[in-house]
């Protein structure tokens, strides 16, 4: 009894100190303006209303605009896409959205990296900053079998860059105390934080594939899947259907400079349309698509495979008419 | 799991919690089966190998147990020539029992661990015959067999020497040999000094958590903090050593050094601390190796479980053995009595150094570095007397601090040196690393020959953590610096603890490509 007496107290007061140190940390060192603080905190906002989430990775997040879907199809939706998402992250993303809001429709926009690439740590830990919920997060940490990233996402302190950015900080300090932090938005950008969750950015691409584009990117080869991608694909879908959530798998609409290195695209189309079949989910491919260059001209992405405004309108425009015929 | 993990603290924590819930008899069967379940979490057929050792070694030590219980039963009523027959003849049995124990351990350990290389060498053997296109097994190498293979078998030969008795328990036996916290990188135990700790069943004591923790929160600020920061840099060095002059190897060389002990000191530090808070000390591996005086001291103070066992199951009985004695009688009779006398500890320690090389890995540019090791302490050995008259001439005072400050920036540069052998990535490429650090030293005084591809800030956090580890150092050296921390008022003791969390968290290198293992696992 006495020794408990003794332990307990100073437990709570590693923890404690811990805690202040991270909050601290955060404030000081967490930039003001990342978009994901905006993401959430509309997010958290809208927590218990929302029947629409889109998930995928950064095509998702510049491709589906929430409000254009919810203004044509009456919908709450949120864009939930991050950096490279892989389909664990999706996976956590979906739990947390299904248990916290009454979910009827999930759209996950397929990249040719979806099931190929294997997860980055700063895509997992993108991921994991939106998460909003300390149930979400818990299970997110005990599911990552990375264990050094788990300490990265237990600890932002683990994860600041350079301590000796004064000028940041100062920064950060000026806007975080200023009175309108909890309503102002990043400031106007190349990558512009439209609302929630949806990117949009009125670059236009200029034709040329760079090099460090695609770096990241696979081919489609259905030979090469990543395995863990694939599992928990899988697991999203046997969700979905086990909840009675409606499905729609949609590939998203790239350059045709891109298709022209990009692997078994009739295959690929064909992969996922035998994956929706099985799942009970709709497919819509907006790469196969008849007319693919006349709909998504060049003028319609800021680089080789990333939607901007324009883009954005018209596959939003498109997929909402398809919906609209099968409702 | 690797000791600095999340997952490894918390395991440690439930097995902590469940030893003194349940009873003090039962204690040691949790510490048993929280070792099976951590050696199966670390794969590789880890479990097999490891049960196949226990199961021999357990054999061994009961038969040659019962033979010694056989003898003193026998003995009583006999005449004194019959007794020294009696006690030959069981010596022999003993001898046969060990050796099948030893080949077939140390066999295991030579298949698994040295497949390629032996293959590798047979292979350019055969090749001179235009043969030569055998290929290895290809064994996945369990962790900490090489540990655990010396541990077992010190344990038999103490046995076979009479020095204990051994243990009856299978199970008690099996728990000597898979204690946790020592499984993947030591310390190599002694049965008398550890088994009778991990058996005895004992009471909570808030002392032993105090200092256990105390003790893994400096080992994760050493691995977080200097050991991680430094690798990317000696990692640039020794990955591209064609971009970079004799003088940024030889400081890669001294990066390593540091580098390496930073990183297992921290590991031993981690399961020291981990071990006392079963109330259970374990055998110290590390004391202040940067402060020795000479290459003999450094490896008295370094590793110095390894250098232990070798020196007890390896040299002395080498040193004594009817070869070295026939190699002492030619040393005497073409070199004179002084050094003749030394030729015995010669012949052992050759022996010794190839071993100690070749146990760290299997590759000839280890052998090497054993063999340079070995060389220098032969060569001091031998003009020890001419040292001592240059330094009578020259008036060196030995107790001066200055003398012993250039002895010990000596002998780091030396063993500094010496890493080049391990840093290399082959035997070719460490002769050539150290012919261009004599020969195109090329001194340069700029940042990127110091510290190539190294950020100003993390230099900064590297010093940070070396300064402290330093200063601790330098006041173990007088006094323990952890029973010196706990007599402390609390809120120094905690300021402590505060700062220490607070510099693992803001300056560790949790970088994901820069957390890993531990370096002597590989071992």
């Amino acid at each position: 009894m006495r020794n408990i007496k003794k332990i307990v107290p100073r437990i709570f007061l590693l923890i404690a100190f811990v805690v202040l140190l991270e909050a601290l940390v955060r404030f000081l060192y967490e930039p003001y303006d990342r978009y994901s603080i905006y993401a959430n905190r509309e997010y958290e906002q809208a927590m218990g209303s929302l029947d629409t989430i889109y998930l995928g990775t950064s095509q998702a997040y510049y491709g589906f605009d929430p409000a254009l879907f919810d203004a044509e199809l009456g919908t709450n939706s949120f864009n939930m896409g991050t950096g490279s998402q892989s389909m664990f992250v999706a996976w956590q993303l979906l739990q947390e959205a299904v248990e916290n809001n009454p979910i009827e429709n999930v759209f996950l926009g397929i990249s040719f990296s979806s099931l190929m690439k294997e997860e980055t740590d700063d895509s997992v830990l993108a991921g994991y900053d939106r998460m909003v919920t300390l149930k979400g997060k818990l299970r997110f940490i005990l599911s990552d079998q990375n264990g050094n990233r788990r300490i990265n996402e237990l600890f932002y302190s683990t994860r600041v860059e350079n301590y000796l950015n004064i000028k940041r900080v100062q920064k950060n300090i000026k806007k975080k105390l200023s009175a309108d932090y909890a309503v102002m938005k990043p400031t106007a950008s190349d990558n512009e934080y439209s609302c929630r969750g949806y990117r949009t950015t009125d670059k236009v691409f200029d034709g040329e594939r760079k090099n460090e584009e695609n770096t990241y990117y696979h081919k489609w080869n259905e030979e090469e899947l990543n395995e863990e991608n694939v599992s928990y694909f899988k697991k999203i879908l046997e969700l979905c259907q086990e909840k009675g959530i409606s499905v729609s798998l949609v590939i998203l609409p790239v350059t045709g400079v891109f298709l022209e290195d990009a692997g078994d695209v009739e295959g690929m189309h064909t992969y996922f349309a035998e994956m929706a079949e099985t799942y009970d989910a709709a497919l819509y491919d907006y790469i196969n698509i008849e007319n693919r260059e006349e709909l998504f001209p060049d003028t319609c992405f800021r680089d080789s495979y990333h939607m901007n405004t324009t883009g954005a309108q018209v596959f939003g425009n498109l997929l909402i008419s398809e919906l609209k015929k099968e409702q | 799991m690797t000791v600095n993990s999340l997952s490894f603290l918390a395991f440690l924590a439930v097995t902590v919690l469940v030893y003194y819930l349940i009873p003090k008899k039962t204690q040691w069967v949790c510490l048993l089966i929280a070792s099976l379940y951590f050696c199966w979490t670390l794969g590789n057929g880890l479990l097999g190998y490891l049960s196949l050792t226990c199961l021999s070694t357990y054999a061994a030590v009961r038969l040659m147990g019962r033979l010694d219980e056989k003898l003193e039963k026998q003995l009583a009523g006999l005449a004194p020539a019959q007794k020294k027959q009696q006690k030959n003849v069981v010596r022999k049995q003993k001898k046969r029992i060990l050796a099948g124990a030893l080949v077939l351990n140390f066999g295991i350990l030579v298949l698994v661990k040295y497949d390629d290389f032996l293959v590798g060498n047979l292979n350019r053997f055969l090749g001179i015959w235009g043969r030569g296109n055998l290929t290895s097994p290809g064994f996945l190498v369990p962790l900490g067999i090489s540990y655990y293979t010396l541990q077992s078998m010190g344990y038999a030969l103490d046995v076979y020497k009479g020095k204990v008795k051994p243990e009856k328990s299978f199970w008690k036996t099996a728990l000597f040999l898979c204690f946790f916290p020592q499984m993947t990188q030591g310390p190599i135990g002694r049965f008398p000094d550890l088994a009778p700790q991990l058996f005895a069943g004992r009471s909570f004591s808030y002392d032993n958590l105090a200092m256990g923790c105390r003790r893994i929160l400096w080992g994760i600020f050493k691995k977080a903090v200097i050991a991680d920061r430094m690798k990317p840099v000696v990692d640039t060095i020794f990955g591209h050593p064609n971009r970079y002059s004799g003088m940024t190897i030889f400081l890669g060389c001294i990066y390593m050094s540091i580098q390496v002990y930073a990183d297992f000191s921290a590991y031993m530090d981690i399961v020291a601390g981990a071990a006392q808070l079963f109330g259970i000390r374990i055998a110290e591996n590390f004391r202040r190796p940067f402060f020795s005086m000479s290459l003999a001291e450094y490896w008295r103070r370094w590793h110095m479980t390894l250098s232990g066992w070798f020196r007890d199951y390896l040299f002395y009985p080498l040193s004594i053995s009817k070869p070295a004695v026939r190699f002492g009688k030619i040393g005497k009779k073409y070199f004179g009595i002084r050094i003749g006398r030394l030729f015995p500890a010669i012949y052992a320690m050759v022996i010794v150094w190839f071993s100690t090389g070749l146990w760290h890995d299997a590759s000839w540019r280890y052998v090497l570095w054993g063999a340079a090791n070995g060389a220098v302490m032969i060569a001091s050995m031998c003009l020890e007397p001419c040292f001592r008259k240059l330094k009578q001439a020259l008036h060196i005072p030995e107790e001066s601090r200055g003398w012993k400050l250039f002895s010990m920036l000596r002998t780091f540069l030396l063993v500094s040196l010496l890493k080049v052998f391990p840093g290399a990535g082959s035997t070719k490429e460490a002769l050539k690393l150290l012919k261009k650090i004599f020969t195109d030293f090329g001194a340069e005084l700029s940042y990127e020959a110091f510290f190539p591809k190294m950020e100003a800030m993390h230099l900064a956090f590297i010093g940070v953590g070396l300064a402290a580890f330093l200063m601790v150092s330098i006041f173990q050296e007088k006094a323990p610096a952890r029973a010196n921390l706990a007599r402390k008022p609390m809120a120094v003791r905690w300021c402590c603890y505060f700062l220490l969390i607070t510099c693992i968290l803001c300056m560790g290198a949790f970088e994901i490509e820069m957390v890993g293992g531990f370096a002597y696992a590989q071992y």
